[in-house]
């Protein structure tokens, strides 16, 4: 091989190791280079994705069930790359050089992420939707189906996809960006995979009873904005047991005469912050 | 198969060390990715090896993971090939006359509509515009890592002919898929 590649062998090396038709020590140099040439990483990415979905023309085979017993205990002995950090989106403060320390939802912190010397990579407009990563970790219990039989798409989407729609409302409250992976978070979009839900098979589990409940919080928040605005603006329009008095339960001074006659004839109350 | 996502999810747990996570990855992606394996070095023997140095490498590389590049099982693919073509084109192993256990198919396996994706159609759209010689020889390629010389057999011409047909299929491909 040439000391110098042009940008076209690289492709067309890249093509070929992502094929198989490298000889070995072809393999080698690629193997090489690939450690130290992010070009040659990404053109090597660029030919993954592209013959990526060949894999789904392969026919599984189980392999010998000792073989996960020969695996597991290795994986102590291995040091894991760390994920990047994010570039902290908020203005810095003293308090917060510990990213990721006291979110109470974030997965184990162990992987040394606040070690991590690498230069982050991902933009920063990411902590609400990283937010939404790690908690949807923490909250969707992830099935165990077996492989040949997996369940289908769906389901398992459905209830990945249901806690979503809460992060929005409670990102804004939580203090910090989570550990997981950086580059993850810019994916996940919530609409597309809440578009799956309606064909999730019916008997399925708590996905439906978290969207139900935001939708009914949302509901009561609407409705308690509404009747405190009434009572403050128009407090006379209102039936008799929604106004404030009633409501809160408390004796509340008559106003001065109002311009329209009450519906009812008694003293009615004045609007609750007029002083 | 699992969902993308929940795959995506499953290698972001990985990448903080969670091991419970692992295993159910290895759990719902293990038998695929030992059917991939299998086809390429063609024994039980070296495709557990290969499975083992997949895995560990999935446990260690699992934060270089980036779903908005490539698709989960698209990268964990990427890794079992890797090592079984590695380990493949390795002397010792490619002039071993140890009988393959599994026999030489070339045609991948069967797929059904549910399962093609965008990308597949798209890829397999552009294989299918070329000459059928020079799609046997793609897919020969990819799904039994056959090597350059084991190619020029099949298809009956020289190695360094073989080497001109391959450049010239591969950016045909290249430029189906990106115009």
């Amino acid at each position: 091989m040439p000391d110098v590649l042009s940008d076209d062998e690289l492709n067309v090396m890249a093509a070929e190791y992502v094929l198989g038709t490298l000889d070995h020590e072809e393999r080698n140099g690629a193997n090489a280079l690939r450690e130290v040439d992010p070009a040659f990483r990404a053109v090597l990415q660029v030919w993954e994705k592209r013959f990526g979905d060949l894999h789904l023309m392969v026919e599984a085979v189980a392999p010998d069930r000792a073989l996960w017993d020969r695996i597991r205990p290795k994986i102590a002995d291995i040091e894991q790359i760390p994920p990047a950090i994010p570039p902290d989106p908020r203005p810095s403060s003293p308090d917060e050089t510990n990213i990721g320390a006291d979110d109470a939802s974030v997965e184990a912190a162990d992987a040394g992420v606040a070690g991590a010397p690498d230069a982050p990579e991902s933009p920063a407009s990411t902590g609400e939707a990283e937010l939404t990563l790690a908690e949807l970790e923490a909250m969707t219990p992830v099935s165990e189906e077996p492989p040949a039989s997996a369940g289908e798409a769906s389901p398992g989407e459905a209830a990945a996809g249901e806690p979503a729609p809460e992060e929005p409302a409670r990102a804004p409250a939580e203090p910090e960006s989570p550990v997981a992976p950086v580059r993850q978070q810019e994916f996940v979009p919530p609409l597309p995979v809440l578009r799956r839900v309606p064909s999730a098979p019916p008997a399925r589990r708590t996905g439906r009873g978290w969207m139900a409940a935001s939708l009914l919080m949302t509901v009561i928040a609407l409705l308690l904005t509404g009747l405190i605005g009434a009572w403050r603006f128009f407090p006379e329009r209102l039936p008799e047991n929604l106004r404030a008095g009633t409501v809160l339960k408390l004796p509340l001074p008559v106003p001065p005469a109002q311009p329209e006659p009450p519906p009812v004839p008694r003293p009615k109350p004045p609007a609750p912050f007029d002083e | 198969m699992l969902s993308s996502i929940q795959l995506s999810l499953m290698l972001g747990s990985v990448a903080n060390g969670d091991a419970d996570a692992f295993e159910r990855l290895y759990l719902v992606t293990s038998a695929k990715i030992y059917g991939v394996v299998l086809r390429i070095v063609r024994r039980h023997e070296l495709a557990a090896d290969v499975m083992e140095d997949t895995y560990l490498q999935i446990w260690k590389t699992a934060s270089k993971f980036d779903p908005a590049v490539i698709s989960p099982m698209s990268f964990i693919v990427a890794i079992a090939r890797a090592r079984a073509i590695d380990l493949a084109r390795r002397p010792d192993i490619a002039a071993s006359d140890a009988e393959p256990e599994i026999d030489d198919a070339e045609d991948p396996g069967p797929l059904s509509r549910r399962e093609l994706t965008d990308d597949l159609k798209r890829l397999l759209t552009c294989i299918g515009r070329l000459d059928p010689e020079r799609q046997r020889m793609l897919l020969l390629a990819y799904y039994a890592a056959y090597s350059r010389e084991e190619l020029a057999g099949k298809l009956n011409i020289p190695v360094t002919l073989l080497r001109v047909v391959l450049r010239r299929s591969l950016y045909e491909i290249e430029q189906c898929l990106t115009s």
